[in-house]
């Protein structure tokens, strides 16, 4: 579980994440909001790459305010970028074994991790194949396998579901449910039907700010009133965007 | 991670076979002389590295930043691993890939000489780890460039930097770094090259160690990290370990030693011609030579001498050609050497040392018609010596030097016995003599 205080993050004197406290987890947790609502960089912080230019943020209990307690969190958080990298002469096992390396797997136990994750991502035949000879959708599977090797606590998943066909997605949601039943799974998107098909809670943000935080329920909920949106789940997070946009005018 | 897992992720295992080829053909594709002789062998498996110090150079220039080429470097921000033990994984796999591709070329080349099985193998190790050097240092120079330059630039400055570096600046206190020739009278002092060695991997220790600046979406806030991490304690810290270990390594002298002298493998009788056990694979052709001197006219020849191979009996300044300049007091010393294999150089040391040591003297540097008697006589000595029977012509040069040694070539080469070559060089030695009267009288 993470727990974010009046966590802010800025660039350039631009203001990206703007005073969040929200707490996340356990399960899965979907960070819903338009493009530059700063889901990315909310990630990217939790993930421990771009430190918070203030307040602070705990996983599983432990606030990270020394090098000791950074270290102590890297262990337990899995982080897949939207446009992750890999070395395309690797075998699948290989790139695994890497992030195993990376994620200080101890060695006796990498080999088993790294066959159970692939395992989990229905990668297992494949794990001789080159890394350049994955379709679309089992790159995708190789990273998400890359961010759950070594059994985090907290799995980051920022926007994994762009550019996968709607076959894949569904593979993919599969993988991440199972997933949030072990870990608590944080994943970023722009598309309400992977809320819908993954459940668990919604949080969704705008301008660096948490303007909802409940279930896809409660989300669906808003909906009720007339909003433009196909699904009830799509006019609730219209009508709160909506809600914002008023509030601030 | 496996070792396999490790080299590939480095993109290292592609390498080794193209390394081990350009290594093997070093080797092979010069001259054979090297075959029998322990410190000639590890010397010409130790040349090789020069290259591969090269290759290794541009090629971890190229790889120092191949994780951000790949997209890589977020996620890897994210890492438990400190950045530099992943750096460490690739300067150890282009570092392992280089030396292991180094050592098979060592192994081949050792195997090579092993049937003969001459004695003087204690003095391989030193070669070998004489060409660790250079492949670990440019390894770390290379990694250093190519974390801060453009990957494609930092690999052509490596590996052209690589060759004029050792083309031109291969040198460390007036020593190449890379030798090209393993006289038995030397040795590598092992001390000395351990620590160029110990240099080399504080390079490479350096380089990993040197903070890199984050790509444009990674940079924010400093992350909570150790002191002795920041750049302005790291940076400094690595200038000062290496400026230490270079001074260290220069302050530490020669690696190319003398040796003390050993018990010499001799031959011949009246004539005694003594090498370098080492050299044990030179004894019959000196054998050969040595009867030849002993049937020469009474005129060149002591009733019983000994000649002795450079650095036996005496010592004196090798020149920068790897010829020995005896010096005017050491003319006619009983001194000869084996340079890079060749029996050529063996009888022209020797019909040197016959002339000074039977007739000539001074006055052959100083009356021009006693000079050229002597070259045509050194000639037909040096081919005499050598068995003759070999017709050509004497390298162009100096006209008039060529014309007096091609004519003492064509006796020693031609159709005359040897009972007419003998009085041929009697008759030259006369008119020396009628030239110079006081010389080799004494």
């Amino acid at each position: 579980m993470i727990e974010a205080c009046d966590l802010r993050q800025s660039y350039r004197g631009r203001v990206i994440i703007d005073g969040l406290s929200v707490r996340l987890g356990p399960g899965i947790v979907s960070l819903l909001g338009p493009n530059g609502a700063g889901k990315t960089t909310l990630l990217r912080t939790l993930a421990t790459i771009k430190p918070p230019t203030s307040g602070t943020f705990s996983v599983d209990g432990h606030v990270i305010d020394s090098p000791a307690a950074l270290q102590q969190a890297r262990h337990r958080i899995g982080y897949l970028p939207q446009a992750f990298g890999y070395d395309p002469s690797l075998t699948v096992q290989d790139f695994v074994h890497y992030a195993a390396w990376i994620r200080g797997v101890p060695r006796q136990q990498r080999s088993s991790h790294v066959a159970s994750v692939l395992d989990d991502v229905r990668l297992a035949e494949h794990a001789k194949t080159k890394m350049r000879k994955l379709s679309g959708g089992m790159i995708r599977r190789a990273g998400i396998a890359w961010a759950l090797v070594g059994e985090p606590a907290v799995v980051l998943l920022d926007e994994p579901t762009v550019g996968l066909d709607p076959q894949q997605r569904v593979a993919f949601r599969e993988i991440v449910s199972r997933c949030g039943q072990q870990a608590t799974v944080v994943l970023s998107t722009h598309l309400v039907d992977d809320v819908d098909a993954l459940g668990g809670d919604v949080v969704v943000m705008n301008e660096g700010r948490a303007l909802f935080h409940g279930t896809k329920d409660e989300l669906a909920a808003l909906g009720d009133a007339p909003s433009t949106g196909a699904t009830p789940l799509e006019r609730g997070y219209i009508r709160v965007l909506e809600n914002a946009e008023a509030t601030a005018i | 991670m496996r070792l396999i897992g490790v080299l590939r992720h480095a993109n290292a295992l592609w390498l080794l076979p193209f390394l081990i080829a350009v290594d093997l053909s070093m080797i092979f594709l010069r001259d054979d002389h090297w075959v029998g002789v322990w410190p000639e062998t590890a010397v010409a498996a130790q040349m090789p590295a020069m290259f591969l110090a090269m290759l290794a150079a541009a090629y971890a220039a190229w790889t120092a930043r191949r994780e951000e080429r790949l997209g890589l470097a977020e996620q890897l921000e994210a890492s438990v691993r400190p950045r530099w033990q992943r750096e460490l994984l690739g300067v150890a796999s282009i570092a392992a890939v280089t030396v292991v591709a180094y050592c098979v070329g060592f192994v081949v080349a050792l195997a090579r000489t092993l049937p003969q099985s001459p004695p003087g193998f204690s003095l391989v190790p030193g070669y070998w780890l004489l060409g660790l050097f250079p492949m670990l240092a440019a390894v770390g120079a290379g990694w250093i460039l190519g974390k801060y330059l453009p990957s494609a630039i930092a690999a052509v400055v490596a590996g052209i930097g690589g060759f004029l570096a050792f083309a031109y600046f291969g040198e460390i206190g007036g020593e190449r770094i890379v030798v090209i020739s393993g006289y038995p009278d030397t040795h590598v002092d092992l001390f000395v090259v351990l620590t160029r060695v110990a240099a080399a991997v504080a390079l490479c220790a350096v380089a990993i160690l040197l903070p890199v600046r984050k790509p444009r979406s990674l940079r924010g806030a400093e992350q909570p990290s150790y002191p002795w991490a920041r750049p302005l304690v790291l940076v400094p810290a690595c200038v000062v370990v290496m400026i230490s270990v270079f001074a260290l390594g220069r302050a530490a002298g020669p690696a190319i030693a003398e040796r003390a002298a050993v018990d010499p493998l001799c031959r011949g009788d009246q004539m005694k011609l003594c090498l370098w056990p080492e050299h044990e694979k030179y004894a019959p052709v000196v054998a050969e030579i040595s009867q030849r001197v002993e049937a020469l006219p009474d005129i060149f020849v002591r009733e019983e001498d000994v000649a002795w191979e450079y650095g036996l009996r005496y010592r004196v300044d090798r020149l920068d050609d790897g010829t020995v300049d005896l010096g005017d007091e050491e003319q006619g010393s009983s001194t000869f050497e084996i340079f890079d294999g060749s029996p050529g150089a063996i009888t022209r040391e020797i019909a040197r040392m016959i002339s000074w040591r039977g007739y000539q003297g001074e006055c052959a540097r100083e009356v021009d018609e006693a000079r050229d008697v002597t070259l045509r006589i050194d000639s037909w000595l040096e081919h005499y010596l050598a068995g003759g029977g070999s017709p050509g012509q004497i390298p162009a040069g100096d006209p008039e030097v060529g014309e007096q040694l091609q004519r003492g070539f064509d006796v020693a080469n031609g159709d005359l016995s040897r009972e007419e070559q003998f009085e041929w060089a009697e008759e030259q030695v006369e008119e020396y003599r009628s030239i110079c009267p006081r010389d080799g009288q004494s």
